[in-house]
């Protein structure tokens, strides 16, 4: 759809108009746009999220609300929609901001790889900051590849932190306390477990052949005469 | 002499209104003080000015003002650097009564801080 971009005078010097048209799917095509389409932006939103630059922006749709980082890629362009991009005017008396501002580069930086993570992450407040960054090195590829990306990247990371939260909260057991010194058996060796208890194993769909376990085994002698053969039978249970 | 005077009184007034949170305004070019929104999670310590005023008011800011309530010296802080980046704007902090002009020298990347004082309007 055919949207505006008005760039905020502050930003003049970033951009050669102050007004664009283009065509947009999601709002966050917008950031794409911006980082592909004018270097000097692209070039300052790189260093904002590398740290070399203390500003930050916001993007503003047309009812002048700042868009969140998960508006960005829910949010659909409207035809006649009508975005800004302003400063981020902010500070504080010295208390708090530091976090303030901890909690913007980490929604910086975790967006410039994971955008969807970055969500989970940030407060509104640091979302907002400097979040295009984002956009700058992304919107090199195409829009709808670097968006891809960006969402399995995402996907791959929350696996992890689900990981580490399960760990966290699943005690694994001691194989040797519980198994090898406590049972045994008759043959050569105590049971020894192949894998170990509290990790994740594959569930397998469909018809599927898997080889059969030893579980025990054992030999039988026949009685027998002076000059008989000696039989050894072994019979091993599967 | 008026406007320097109208000015601090509005600023004043805005910030004892918002005590015991840090209100934000915007000055414009003709030296009117516009209260503006803390959009910030946390306004008791920190000030993020409503982008929509910058809209608004786009074309027509002299400077930005935010308080730091309860300080007996509000002088601009280590993290007041953030929003002075944008050198086109004069930045104010300041409480009951007392005011400082401050910017960002790029050069030895620090805030430098003044008095607020007449002379600072009347260019």
């Amino acid at each position: 759809m055919l949207a505006k971009i008005k760039i905020h005078s502050a930003f003049k010097s970033l951009f050669t108009e102050l007004e664009y048209k283009a065509d947009f799917k999601k709002y966050a095509d917008i950031l794409y746009y911006l980082g592909a389409m004018h270097p000097k932006f692209q070039r300052y939103a790189k260093a904002i999220e590398q740290g070399q630059c203390q500003e930050g922006y916001a993007l503003l749709d047309k009812n002048l609300k700042p868009i969140s980082d998960q508006e960005l890629f829910i949010k659909s362009v409207k035809t006649d929609d009508v975005f800004h991009i302003v400063p981020a005017i902010v500070g504080g008396g010295g208390k708090r901001t530091q976090k303030l501002l901890t909690y913007a580069a980490i929604a910086t930086a975790a967006y410039f790889a994971f955008p969807l993570v970055a969500n989970a992450f940030a407060p509104s407040t640091g979302a907002q900051l400097g979040s295009a960054a984002l956009g700058a090195e992304a919107a090199i590829g195409t829009t709808t590849a670097s968006a891809g990306l960006g969402i399995s990247a995402g996907t791959l990371a929350v696996n992890a932190g689900l990981a580490l939260v399960t760990m966290l909260f699943t005690q694994r057991q001691d194989i040797k306390q519980t198994d090898q010194n406590v049972r045994s058996n008759d043959m050569f060796g105590g049971l020894q477990n192949t894998v170990s208890s509290s990790t994740p194993i594959p569930l397998i769909y469909g018809m599927h052949r898997v080889p059969g376990q030893l579980i025990s085994g054992y030999l039988d002698t026949v009685d027998h005469g002076k000059d008989d053969s000696i039989t050894v039978e072994s019979r091993f249970a599967t | 002499m008026e406007r320097f005077i109208k000015i601090k009184q509005d600023m004043n007034n805005h910030a004892l209104r918002d005590y015991p949170l840090e209100a934000v305004g915007i000055i414009t070019k003709d030296f009117n003080y516009i209260p503006c929104k803390n959009i910030s999670d946390n306004p008791k310590e920190t000030f993020y000015l409503d982008p929509a005023a910058l809209v608004e008011n786009d074309g027509n800011i002299w400077g930005i003002f935010h308080s730091h309530p309860g300080q007996d010296n509000p002088i601009p802080s280590q993290e007041d650097k953030i929003g002075a980046a944008f050198q086109e704007y004069k930045f104010l902090v300041g409480f009951n009564n007392k005011f400082y002009i401050y910017w960002y020298n790029e050069d030895i990347d620090s805030l430098i801080f003044a008095d607020f004082q007449e002379k600072h309007i009347a260019c």
